[in-house]
């Protein structure tokens, strides 16, 4: 396609969308609103994602063992435990180190556990980093399995994880069905959109194909007629979102009682969903005008 | 050159639009085609276009085989011949130089090219002076002129005209079959389809009569006659 071919298919896709403000209206709202869905899910699901990676790395196993263990029981354990697949890190906390650290928890408090030092009630305990949540039940059936060389309970936060992933799963069923479903709409919309350009330029493209014009010539228009409203439909939702994100993650970080999660910063959020929103929009601005052209060119 | 061998077209209904029809123009010829309504005119230049494939026989345009065109080729098939409909077919929208202008530029001409081209077609035409006008300000002769010079700017050397006169008034419609004869004096071949008599009892070209789909009549310098 040569400059001048190029600069007639820009000049008529804008005459086109102009000549039809009202159905190219309603198309580029549609597709906002479905991709204004597409970017609130996809916010939520990188920043449950994070979530989760903060959550694994948080949370770990706690395993105290039995009292009165000779230190060799205690090594034995040890290298029991570090036999374990996918245990990241292990530590050795002895009941006096534990009576240290909980001293420095309660501060200003501490003096409360003065009388303890000599009669200490903390278990000597090992502290497990394991590689993933979902690895957590084969990691603690194994630690079951040790209750014969000293391991006496076994504690973890893993219910809290569980029910998060379960949301985070649960989300990302529910959003694909949303987008999928506005998606559809969208499509359909600009079909009906791009098939009404098309319907009042058929004397036009009857004449096209009688004076010779190529089919992508007579497409030309069409297609980046659809690409401009899927172009519109994804900067609207975008700047939208974008304006969103932060009030929105200062409202929670403020309101949500959690224990200082991160959230992604703006910026990298939008440089991954900024292209994905455009590749979409566009994409489905081509699909649409695509299949509402297509029986038109059989002349 | 136009060469039909046992050229065919059975529409989907049954209809035959062409039936085992095979002539011969050669390059440069005025040819008028006549016969009564249904009698395939329309059918053959909607052939002759690639609007419509035929069921049977040969048809060659140009030197071009349309059974082997791909739809690829057609748009460059089409290049290479003009076509005028008795109903003008212009854009309402663009004005008379616009339309005219509109088939240079759908064929990628250069601004250059059309700005040169498209005033000395308009004036071959003799409509110079209603360039401006749109399509609704002219009379019907006006209009149809306006279909020739689009259909012959890109310079095709076939011109193809189906009734161009059946909407016009006996003296609008001499001006343009003698608009026809001085296209065909600068080398295009011209074929007509027409129910007009006496324009093709007078011009004395050569007529081509079908009845059913069929020649019934290939005569040179004749005139018309429906036989029955
Ligand atoms: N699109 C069509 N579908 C079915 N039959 C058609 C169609 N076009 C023309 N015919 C039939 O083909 C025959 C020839 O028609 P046509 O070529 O239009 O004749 P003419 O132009 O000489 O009046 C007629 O019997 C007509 O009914
Ligand atoms: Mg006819």
């Amino acid at each position: 396609m040569n400059f001048r071919s190029f600069s007639y298919t820009i000049m008529e896709a804008f005459r086109g969308l102009i000549k039809n403000r009202l159905m190219s209206a309603a198309s580029i709202i549609t597709l906002s609103s479905c991709l204004f869905m597409v970017s609130i899910s996809f916010c939520l699901a990188v920043n449950l994602d994070y979530l989760l990676i903060q959550m694994e790395s948080m949370m770990s196993i706690t395993v105290y063992l039995e009292d009165g263990m000779s230190t060799e029981e205690v090594n034995d354990l040890i290298g029991r435990v570090n036999q374990i697949p996918f245990v990241t890190q292990l530590e050795f906390i002895s009941s006096g180190e534990a009576l240290e650290r909980f001293k420095v928890d309660l501060e200003d408090s501490a003096h409360i556990l003065d009388g303890l030092d000599k009669d200490n009630p903390l278990p000597n305990s090992l502290v497990l980093d394991i590689d993933s949540l979902s690895h957590w039940d084969y990691v603690e059936n194994n630690l079951n399995e040790l209750k014969e060389y000293g391991v006496e309970t076994i504690q973890h936060g893993r219910q809290a994880a569980n029910a998060l992933m379960t949301v985070n799963n649960l989300l990302r069923v529910v959003g694909a069905l949303v987008i999928a479903g506005l998606g559809v709409i969208s499509v359909v919309i600009i079909f009906n959109t791009i098939r009404i350009a098309v319907n009042t330029r058929k004397t036009e493209i009857n004449i096209m194909k009688y004076v010779g014009a190529t089919d992508a010539f007579i497409r030309g228009p069409f297609i980046v007629e659809g690409m401009i409203i899927g172009i519109f439909g994804a900067v609207i939702p975008l700047a939208g979102a974008y304006a969103l994100y932060n009030p929105v993650k200062d409202f929670l970080i403020n309101s949500l009682p959690v224990i200082d999660f991160l959230f992604h910063n703006q910026s990298y959020v939008f440089s991954l969903l900024t292209p994905l929103l455009f590749a979409v929009g566009v994409l489905i601005g081509i699909v649409g005008s695509t299949i509402s052209i297509r029986r038109y060119l059989n002349v | 050159m136009i060469v039909a061998e046992n050229l065919t077209k059975i529409y989907e209904n049954g209809a035959k639009g062409i039936d085992h029809l095979s002539l011969r123009i050669e390059d440069g010829e005025f040819v008028f085609v006549v016969g009564s309504s249904g009698s395939g005119k329309t059918t053959l230049v909607k052939l002759l276009l690639r609007e419509v494939t035929p069921t049977e026989g040969k048809l060659i345009v140009n030197g071009d085989d349309l059974s082997a065109l791909t739809r690829g080729q057609m748009p460059f098939y089409r290049r290479r011949m003009g076509v005028v409909f008795q109903d003008f077919r212009l854009l309402t929208n663009k004005t008379i130089y616009e339309n005219v202008a509109f088939a240079m530029q759908i064929v990628g001409a250069s601004n250059r090219d059309i700005r040169r081209s498209v005033p000395s077609v308009l004036a071959l035409v003799g409509l110079q002076r209603k360039a401006k006008a749109y399509p609704d300000q002219l009379s019907g002769g006006e209009q149809q002129r306006t279909a020739l010079a689009r259909a012959i700017v890109n310079k095709p050397p076939l011109l193809l005209a189906d009734e161009p006169t059946g909407n016009l008034d006996p003296d609008t419609a001499w001006d343009i079959v003698t608009l026809l004869e001085d296209i065909n004096d600068r080398g295009t071949t011209v074929v007509v389809a027409t129910h007009a008599k006496d324009i093709v009892d007078q011009m004395k070209k050569r007529v081509i009569t079908l009845r059913n789909g069929n020649l019934v009549r290939d005569i040179e310098k004749g005139g018309y006659r429906d036989e029955f």
